[in-house]
């Protein structure tokens, strides 16, 4: 569609304005909603879920038992290798 | 540029046409039956769903249903044109264009069965996506202008809300849950018939062949008469499965007592014949709105019994 295909519709009176602000309101806030529902159950499902001692924010190879083991609360340290 | 517009627009819509479209009423009977569905789902199961989760699982309920109702006025529209109760719906009186009603739909569909899925689990939004399918497509499209059995078959439509409010909390779909279908699903035949044997001569005009426009009033009045035989003690069968206590039992037993009554009334009249005197009409009249007591009562019976802990088992 080109520009010269537009062809503006009738003016519109305040009530009709008016009625088009309230709609556009509406889909804000039903977008607005939908955003933070996701948002929420987002939160809550990583609230509950079990990512290890460091939270889930480091890569580490899947076990075969779990796939949610947390690390060893004292772990032995490492022996320099030589 | 040409544009084709299928329904005319006589005046701008509100946010009150698209509310109007997702069908408030029908809306608030399946949220309602979802809700105590979940309720009973954690009385009886002992298992707990976070309350925001629970929340926003209702929600998602409400906008499929929402949904399903505007994709149902998208395809009936040309219907509720003619039908005089339906003529005020945004589409037919020109508020909102087919199109739009039809995106609202779809859109709506998506976002309820994500949302579901998100709060609870994979089962709940299955049978949340299979309910709005069943209605939009199932019911709407290939059923209601087929077969006078459009209401028994899409009464199943309906029906899911409290096994879906179940399986939100549980992951499963127990036989409990499905007693609750069952309730709902053989309620809505007597229900709708006796609303049908009212308007009958508009579903004529527009060519939907109900019961009474296909088989005539007497054997529509026979039928309701069956159906209420059907629903009324399996509406106590809650009972025998442990789901509903002594609340529950004495408010089913004495409800569904009553809506016999209503049943046989309807059965001994003359609803929906040519030149039925209006007392007549009004016994059908009668029975359209206790069904929906009927129903809405049942259900408070549960949430009361398991929400607020009055349970005490029968037996």
């Amino acid at each position: 569609m080109s520009e010269h295909d537009f062809v503006p519709g009738p003016p519109r009176t305040v009530e009709e304005l008016k009625a088009q602000k309230k709609r556009n309101i509406w889909i804000a806030i039903a977008l607005i909603t939908f955003v933070v529902l996701v948002g929420t159950t987002t939160a809550l499902r990583l609230g509950a879920s079990d990512m290890g001692k460091d939270g889930g924010m480091y890569w580490r190879m899947p076990d075969s038992s779990t796939s949610s083991k947390p690390l060893p609360a004292d772990a032995p340290p490492m022996e320099p290798s030589r | 540029m040409t544009e084709t517009v299928s329904t005319p627009e006589t005046r701008y819509a509100t946010a009150g046409d698209y509310v109007q479209l997702m069908k408030p009423r029908i809306m608030m009977l399946v949220v309602f039956t979802a809700v105590a569905g979940l309720v009973a789902a954690v009385g009886v199961t002992g298992q707990a769903i976070n309350p925001i989760m629970a929340i926003i699982a209702v929600l998602a309920v409400a906008l499929g249903s929402g949904a399903a109702g505007a994709i149902n006025m998208w395809y009936d529209a040309d219907i509720d044109a003619i039908m005089t109760r339906t003529t005020t719906r945004p589409i037919p009186s020109g508020a909102i264009p087919r199109e739009e009603a039809l995106a609202m739909g779809l859109i709506m569909s998506g976002v309820s069965v994500l949302l579901m899925w998100m709060a609870s689990n994979v089962i709940a939004a299955g049978l949340l996506a299979l309910s709005i399918a069943y209605y939009g497509w199932f019911y709407t499209m290939l059923l209601k202008r087929r077969t006078p059995q459009n209401i028994v078959i899409g009464g199943a439509a309906g029906a899911f809300p409290p096994v879906i409010g179940w399986a939100a909390v549980t992951g499963a779909t127990p036989l409990d849950a499905w007693i609750l279908f069952a309730i709902i699903f053989f309620w809505t035949p007597p229900h709708f018939w006796a609303l049908s044997l009212l308007a009958h001569k508009e579903y004529e005009r527009a060519g939907v062949p109900m019961l009474p426009v296909t088989h005539g009033a007497k054997a529509t009045r026979l039928q309701i008469l069956i159906y209420t035989l059907v629903v009324v003690p399996i509406g106590v069968a809650p009972v025998l499965t442990g789901l509903g206590g002594w609340v529950y039992g004495v408010t089913a037993a004495l409800l569904g007592a009553v809506f016999l009554a209503f049943a046989v009334r309807v059965f001994m009249s003359t609803a929906g014949d040519e030149g039925a005197p209006k007392a007549d009409l009004m016994k059908a009249k009668g029975m359209f709105a206790y069904s929906i007591l009927y129903l809405f009562v049942l259900f408070a019976a549960l949430i009361v019994e398991h929400g607020f802990g009055l349970y005490w088992p029968v037996g």
